[in-house]
């Protein structure tokens, strides 16, 4: 209960110094985004009311105060090039990027986590330098390529959907998934061979540890050995890497967005990047940055309440 | 009883057989010590003996029969099952050989959960009856503890009692000494000797330290690089050792009741 | 820990694939210094007679939709992509690894308060503080060498930081300190050449992260921009080309995979030799 509070406390104070230095990093780049907005021509009256309706000219503590009070009970502020507030452009975006989100983890587990099981039987040494080079093969794919490829293959070739042409979620959510399903494969086909290494790389670990001989001298088989010591020991890598496989996921969903015109919230980064639009931008990249913590946090409680007297803490893939 | 008949085995990764044509017999009721330097090969019989070896990498012949079946040629259901009963094994590291996340009660009453159809109350009950067999304090707390909430010592008792829990006729006991304290030491090997004393349980002692072996083993066969150099009743073997590797390695060894002395040596050795 | 027989097998397969990765690798990076001196045609020259015309003999990958000699492109836009990456890592790599060491080997408060920070820092996926940066600092080769840098510093300080806390326990060290080396003696000449086998491996997962993650920001349009050339904003050109000259995308692609296979091959054998 003790290291609940602790980490909880920790998350808490994570949380709020990422969302200062993301606040921070604007502010000192973009000293005056008001006369950005205008352009050179402007005059200064029209730049000074403008800095006063984004409210950018009280100091940088009470505007970070203000933002941090407004980001947590849902007031993002006002997007600079859309004169909208950020919410309100944000939150359609939200469910597409969600979809294929889940969707691609769903795969990567699905997948991966049986493949590691199942190819920690091999041993042949030539068995293993052929499966580690397949390993490499597909963990070398980048997704946005796959991607282009997957467009092309089941798009253009196939007409199994067609690439750039969306269609809603909340109008056709079956054509919506099947669309997305796509870019999700894209997303998890390197990651799979991740996982399904990571997965093998940690049971193979444990399986030459002591107390599988200890089981087995005990009379288990080699496969009772492994349900019943070797998976549990094998579990805590594990949901941390999966926890690390949501914030890649972040990272790399960005770009497969761009791939198959997804109105996510990775395009939507990637356009208020290219305006500098710094409201949207912030409360972005926050966002994505809570959802990455919060996961791995998450990853952290699973663990406690595997192994509640945790070894050395924090276990990483 | 235990009986090694010409034992060879050979790991396809190494130049060399690791046990190149050993015979060792284990009487019933009898304490027999195995002795060498490490790399000679011992914890490979012992594995064997157990019916541990990984047959998908390595080459085996010759026989270890246990009760007089040869447990080289035996089905695998058989072998698992006669692991699970006849023989019991001691690792030399307690605390890796207990799996961190399994309460030290159920890891010590696998053997009855995996080949008896026993209650979960009846096993229970064994479980608590082994670890008062091995001088456990409190074997209710121990029961519910995760390995690293106890001592090394307990832990090697904790081993102790989950190879005894079914009664095996032949305890293998690797280096059970090495990963300890000297004081501890001295008190699990007293129990080895209480336990064969009273239970009968023939044992196979490995260890490196020849005093360790001198002080129970009745018998002791010393390795040296796969082979089998020597083999006597302990106190004759010592007094009167016949092969220059045993002389040395008697030579070798800090003088009996001076283990203390060789620890400190051994740790003064990292500032040299 | 893991037993004797996996680690053996290991190192013969790891080998082989070492001596794949070395020749992959070799054979990216001869591309690529040919590239700086010599392409077949000039990379920017267009021509009206051979739009789009698929692989043939006179232009390997074909040509794009001005006619340009997509080889001689793809050439040049590796280049780029793996001068970036070469120095994204290397500064990333050098700053990382240098804090870390230090860290590692002095330990105390400092030691604490970095780690804090770059534990938690690595929990991000390199890509956002990657994105925040060039956001901030607008698109351009030289601010996707900075952002992915200074996006793969926590990552690099964590792996040097165990490396070197690792070592500084070994006898040598204090055998070496008892001489009278001097730290940064001990830290170069003594621990470095010991800690090869955990960053070697780092450096080329880093190597091939910063070729997806350039790859990526410049085929989303806020990476490298023309006129430099660059492997992510040509796939981005082939990606509207993908029916009438896929071959486009499949240069660009598959120059990409085999730079990151060759490393990553590269990596798993050093890990094993």
């Amino acid at each position: 209960m003790k290291t609940l509070l602790k980490k909880t406390a920790s998350l808490l104070l994570t949380l709020l110094l990422t969302s200062f230095l993301v606040f921070l990093a604007f502010e000192l780049i973009d000293g005056d985004p008001a006369r950005t907005m205008l352009g050179d021509q402007a005059t200064e009256q029209r730049v000074q009311a403008l800095q006063a309706e984004l409210g950018l000219d009280k100091p940088f503590f009470t505007r970070y105060i203000g933002w941090l009070g407004g980001f947590v009970t849902g007031d993002f502020g006002v997007s600079f090039s859309y004169r909208q507030p950020v919410w309100e452009i944000l939150a359609p975006k939200l469910g597409p990027t969600a979809v294929t989100g889940a969707l691609a983890f769903l795969l990567i587990t699905v997948c991966g986590l049986p493949l590691g099981l199942f190819s920690a039987h091999w041993k042949h040494p030539a068995v293993l330098a052929v499966r580690t080079f397949f390993e490499q093969l597909i963990m070398a794919v980048p997704p946005f390529v796959l991607g282009i490829g997957l467009s092309w293959g089941f798009g253009v070739v196939l007409h199994a959907f067609t690439p750039g042409d969306f269609p809603a979620l909340s109008e056709d959510p079956l054509g919506a998934v099947r669309y997305l399903f796509f870019a999700a494969l894209a997303l998890a086909v390197p990651r799979i061979a991740m996982t399904a290494r990571m997965l093998r790389m940690s049971v193979s670990g444990e399986l030459g540890r002591d107390y599988v001989r200890a089981s087995m001298a005990r009379g288990a088989t080699r496969r009772q050995a492994l349900t019943r010591h070797v998976l549990k020991n094998a579990l805590p890598a594990t949901v941390a890497f999966l926890a690390q496989t949501m914030a890649e996921l972040v990272g790399s969903g960005v770009i497969v967005e761009q791939v198959f015109g997804v109105p996510g919230v990775g395009r939507l980064l990637v356009a208020s990047i290219g305006n500098r639009d710094y409201p949207v931008v912030c409360t972005v990249i926050v966002m994505l940055a809570f959802f990455v913590l919060v996961s791995g946090a998450l990853a952290d409680a699973v663990n406690l309440m595997i192994d509640p007297g945790r070894r050395g803490g924090k276990s990483h893939a | 009883m235990l009986e090694i008949r010409n034992l060879r085995v050979h790991f396809y990764t190494r130049p060399v057989p690791a046990v190149d044509g050993i015979d060792l017999t284990v009487p019933d009721g009898e304490i027999v010590g195995l002795v060498g330097e490490s790399g000679s090969g011992k914890t490979v019989t012992a594995t064997a003996a157990a019916g541990l070896l990984d047959r998908g990498a390595c080459e085996v012949s010759g026989r270890i029969l246990l009760n007089g079946e040869d447990l080289l040629t035996l089905p695998a259901r058989r072998l698992t099952a006669l692991r699970g009963r006849a023989v019991g094994m001691v690792f030399q590291d307690p605390a890796a050989a207990l799996d961190p996340l399994m309460r030290a009660g159920k890891q010590a009453g696998e053997a009855l959960a995996l080949h008896t159809k026993l209650p979960k109350s009846e096993r229970k009950a064994a479980v608590l009856q082994a670890f008062r067999d091995v001088e456990l304090p409190d074997p209710e707390r121990v029961y519910n503890a995760y390995p690293r909430e106890l001592s090394g010592g307990m832990q090697q008792r904790v081993m102790i009692a989950s190879a005894l829990v079914s009664s095996p006729s032949l305890l293998l006991l690797d280096e059970p000494t090495t990963a300890l304290d000297v004081t501890v030491q001295a008190e699990i090997l007293a129990l080895l000797k209480r336990l064969n004393a009273e239970k009968g349980i023939s044992m196979l002692l490995i260890s490196h330290d020849l005093n360790v072996v001198r002080h129970v083993a009745k018998r002791v066969a010393v390795m040296q690089g796969g082979k089998l150099v020597e083999t006597g009743e302990t106190e004759a073997l010592f007094r009167a050792p016949r092969q220059d590797y045993t002389k040395r390695l008697i030579a070798a060894a800090p003088k009996p009741f001076g283990g203390a002395a060789g620890v400190r040596m051994r740790g003064d050795a990292g500032s040299e | 820990m893991r037993n004797r027989i996996a680690v053996r097998s290991g190192g013969r397969a790891g080998r082989v694939l070492l001596i794949l990765g070395l020749v992959l690798t070799l054979s990216v990076l001869l591309f690529t210094l040919i590239g700086a001196f010599y392409t077949p045609y000039d990379p920017t020259e267009m021509n009206g007679l051979e739009k789009l015309s698929p692989p043939s003999l006179s232009h390997l990958f074909g040509t794009d939709k001005f006619g340009r000699d997509i080889f001689s492109r793809v050439m040049k836009g590796t280049l780029t992509t793996v001068s970036v990456a070469l120095f994204t890592v290397a500064l990333g790599g050098a700053a990382g690894s240098l804090l870390g060491a230090v860290a590692g080997y002095y330990g105390g408060a400092a030691d604490a308060i970095l780690m804090r920070l770059s534990d938690t820092l690595t929990a991000f996926p390199a890509m956002l503080p990657a994105l925040l940066i060039i956001s901030l600092l607008g698109p351009g080769k030289y601010h996707v060498v900075l952002a992915l840098s200074l996006a793969f510093v926590p990552s690099f300080t964590r792996v040097s930081r165990a490396a070197f806390a690792g070592e500084r326990q070994k006898p040598y060290v204090t055998a070496a300190r008892l001489q009278g080396a001097s730290d940064p003696r001990v830290l170069l000449l003594h621990m470095l050449p010991n800690t090869r086998r955990v960053l070697l491996p780092a450096v080329t997962i880093g190597f091939s992260n910063a070729v997806l993650a350039e790859a990526g920001m410049s085929y989303l349009g806020i990476g490298v921009t023309p006129p430099d050339a660059s492997l992510g904003y040509m796939l981005s050109e082939a990606q509207g080309l993908l029916s009438a000259a896929p071959w486009y995308a499949l240069a660009c692609g598959g120059v990409l995979l085999v730079a990151v296979l060759g490393v990553g091959l590269l990596g798993e054998g050093l890990k094993h030799a």
